[in-house]
């Protein structure tokens, strides 16, 4: 009878000391959902959280081992988490009294406060007390766990309301019946050929070249309207200028909603293909395939992770995600046409060669100190010649396996160094001038291999001349 | 007894620990390469001209901070040498550290100097090291450039940085020094200095100039400026430091070169009526006449 009260209250100890370490483990992510709950969800902080959970019961077993006593070790192990996983903002408190301390001093001190606390635990604390302060561990960070989730109610009920849509644009109806399939790519911040010319020296006439080889019409010297991607996004998706750089960015946002476009397409018996780069462009229910990458810097898995001992190992694999993010677009691109022979329209909204500058022409990994360098144009220049070999690579598997299908190729501005260097003592006479080139954008059709006219034409004009094309529409040019 | 040994056991436990944790930098570059050793080329090396121009240098900001600097230099020469040298000297009062730097082609910058003697090859150069153990100090960056026997010289930048424990930046000028630091100046009769503009920029006040020692050589010293407002309040800032050969060329003397000076200072530091702006070379000359700026209160 004795004995199985004693087996009892060890499994008993057992059960709370594993709560006590997961509670730890697991509130650092779900403070940040809770606080960012409008445009967190609970499956962004999953993979963390189940590897800092599985950290916590292999420090647990370990120190277990070393200790012999539940209660206690789940106490270091409660302590050894919360060192490791506030590792940095501990690190800033001490370099801030001591800033000749480096990160090896840093860690180098917290394991010797661990063993210090370990053989105080071993040798000076009675079970009984273990057993009370790892409870009140467990109490305090599920309290902080509710209070924090409690105040994420109002945000979680604010995210699953509906969304007003506005709907009241007429959709025209075309006249093809077998549709062949409709890819549009915008690469964000692909300068034009003008606007490499000025302000990188580069010539990109090869990969024009290329181009016109496979059967593309290219227009070098097309602009856009302004040099914001949320004007010119927006309004190439609503086929319209309904949108202007003086709005604000949240009004502007509304635009990609259910856009015209999209509908355009989905009603003249399209399935939709969107490919969402960085999380732009919604992925609602009227889309059927789609593909979406997310800035990995503004993951909830990075705020975590910043945080903790492994930081310093973050910046490397920063650079390779956004790198392979960006591969995994260009896969997805190339693949997109065997998803189904005929009726589907591909959306690809792609931020690159856009900042953060990652890679050389090679797709070599640069400094990432480099990823906002305006100061030296090679840097930009570098990632937009690899995204031409992507680019072509891409086009080159469509072309092969869907001859038949339309290609529009576009950027939303160019290159916008001056902009940049606006504010670091560089001086432009004519501001005007610049802008123009700034607005030179690549703009390039494959229109099932035949000779169509878009020469100077804007990106929202290029547009309307494919759709009138292809579907017979009457889309007027907008000035 | 046992008390006794049991405190020298902790004593003996702490003096490893504090060795330990002193050596701990040492130790981990036994496995890290830090591409610099403490260097030994003059300075006032004389040669030939060095043409050169840095791209960018970025702190790469790791476990181990790492500096990288890209850039191209050369000297003219008719003779191209596979074994170029190029080197990055970084100089401080007390200590300078050299850098190799690797060559690499750069087309363009042959086609920019069409009218030069330029080495078809080995234009370009890119450097790459660890600040961690450098002294903490300011540093002034030179290019040593080797072509052949016959073509080599040494450059000062004027580029200016400070490394401070794990922090590498450069000195832009408009830093904020103690007051204290100039506690021991004095007027210094060979002080020259003239301010060629103050303006407001972007919300900033905008002072460029020059000033020098006669018979000082002018890249080993830094600019500082004292400024007075109307209601007498004083206060100190650093200055970048600014390539002047028309200074050298009109006192007929190199050595004047790098008198220009250069800072971008917050609108606090002034107030509206006549502030007084004195010129500082290091932090014991100072000038003996001070230059006047009327500000209006306009931020134009």
């Amino acid at each position: 009878m004795q004995k199985e009260k004693v087996n009892h209250l060890k499994i008993k100890d057992v059960f709370i000391s594993i709560l006590s370490v997961i509670s730890v483990a697991i509130y650092p992510g779900l403070f940040l959902l809770f606080n960012n709950i409008e445009e967190a969800y609970l499956v962004d902080i999953l993979p963390i959280s189940g590897l800092f959970i599985l950290i916590s019961i292999c420090v647990l077993l370990i120190t277990f081992l070393l200790i012999k006593e539940i209660n206690k070790a789940s106490i270091l192990t409660s302590l050894i988490l919360i060192l490791m996983l506030n590792f940095a903002l501990i690190e800033k408190v001490i370099i801030k009294v001591l800033p000749m301390l480096y990160y090896w001093h840093i860690l180098f001190i917290i394991l010797t406060i661990i063993i210090g606390v370990a053989h105080l635990f071993k040798t000076k604390f009675s079970s009984e007390i273990a057993k009370n302060i790892r409870f009140i561990i467990l109490v305090v960070f599920t309290g902080l766990m509710i209070i924090n989730g409690v105040g994420a109610i109002p945000g979680i009920i604010e995210k699953n309301a509906d969304v007003n849509i506005d709907n009241d644009l007429v959709i025209q109806k075309g006249s093809v019946k077998n549709n062949p399939n409709v890819y549009f790519f915008l690469f964000d911040e692909y300068g034009g050929h003008e606007n490499l010319l000025r302000y990188t020296g580069y010539d990109n006439s090869p990969f024009y070249d290329a181009l016109e080889a496979l059967g593309f019409n290219v227009s070098k010297n097309s602009r856009n309207y302004t040099a914001d991607t949320y004007t010119e996004l927006p309004n190439l998706l609503n086929l319209g200028q309904k949108y202007s750089t003086n709005m604000s960015r949240e009004v502007k946002m509304q635009g990609f909603l259910n856009p015209v476009l999209f509908r355009l397409f989905n009603e003249n018996g399209f399935q939709l293909n969107i490919i969402s780069d960085y999380g732009h462009i919604p992925i609602d229910s009227s889309v059927d395939y789609s593909f979406k990458t997310e800035m990995y810097e503004d993951t909830l898995e990075n705020f975590l992770l910043k945080n903790t001992v492994y930081y310093p190992l973050l910046l490397d694999q920063y650079k390779n995600t956004r790198i392979l993010e960006v591969e995994s677009i260009f896969q997805y691109l190339s693949d997109s046409c065997k998803i189904q022979p005929e009726n589907l329209f591909t959306f690809a909204y792609v931020e690159f060669p856009h900042l953060p500058w990652v890679v050389d022409e090679f797709g070599n990994n640069l400094p990432l100190s480099e990823k906002q360098n305006w100061e030296n144009s090679d840097t930009y220049l570098g990632q937009l010649k690899f995204s031409s070999k992507k680019i072509l690579e891409v086009v080159e598997i469509i072309i092969e396996n869907d001859p038949e299908a339309i290609i529009v190729i576009q950027s939303d501005h160019g290159y916008r160094q001056p902009i940049y260097l606006k504010n670091l003592s560089e001086n432009y006479d004519d501001w005007d001038l610049e802008m123009n080139y700034i607005r030179n954008i690549l703009n390039v059709v494959y229109y099932k291999g035949e000779k169509i006219d878009i020469e100077s034409l804007s990106g929202l004009n290029t547009l309307f001349v494919v759709l009138n094309e292809y579907f017979g529409m009457n889309f007027e040019f907008v000035k | 007894m046992q008390k006794i040994s049991n405190k020298l056991f902790y004593f003996v436990l702490l003096i490893i620990w504090i060795l330990l944790l002193f050596l701990l930098t040492p130790m981990i570059f036994l496995f890290v390469d830090e591409n610099k050793t403490v260097s030994k080329i003059p300075i006032d090396l004389t040669g030939d001209t060095v043409y050169y121009a840095i791209d960018y240098w970025l702190n790469y900001d790791n476990i181990f901070p790492m500096i990288t600097i890209d850039g191209w230099t050369f000297v003219e020469t008719e003779k191209d040498n596979i074994n170029k040298i190029v080197k990055l000297i970084f100089v401080s009062d007390d200590t300078s550290y050299e850098i190799d730097a690797d060559t690499h082609n750069r087309q363009g910058v042959i086609r920019v100097y069409a009218d030069k003697n330029v080495p078809k090859e080995r234009l370009g150069f890119s450097s790459k090291f660890s600040p961690l153990r450098m002294k903490n100090d300011d540093y002034t960056l030179y290019f040593y450039v080797f072509e052949n026997e016959n073509n080599f010289g040494i450059i000062n930048t004027g580029r200016v940085f400070r490394k401070y424990y794990r922090n590498f930046t450069e000195i832009k000028g408009g830093e904020k020094v103690k007051s204290e630091e100039f506690a021991k100046s004095s007027v210094n009769g060979s002080l020259l200095y003239r301010v060629d503009w103050t303006k407001i920029k972007d919300g900033k006040l905008e002072i460029y100039g020059w000033a020098f020692l006669e018979n000082d050589e002018s890249s080993v010293h830094n600019v500082y400026l004292e400024i007075r407002k109307p209601d007498g309040d004083i206060s100190f800032y650093s200055t970048r430091k600014m390539f002047r050969e028309g200074v050298g060329e009109h006192f007929s003397d190199d050595r004047y070169n790098y008198s220009g000076f250069y800072a971008l200072l917050p609108m606090e530091v002034i107030d509206q009526g006549d502030n007084l702006i004195t010129i500082f070379i290091g932090t014991d000359n100072r000038a003996g006449t001070a230059y006047t700026y009327y500000w209006d209160g306009s931020l134009r």
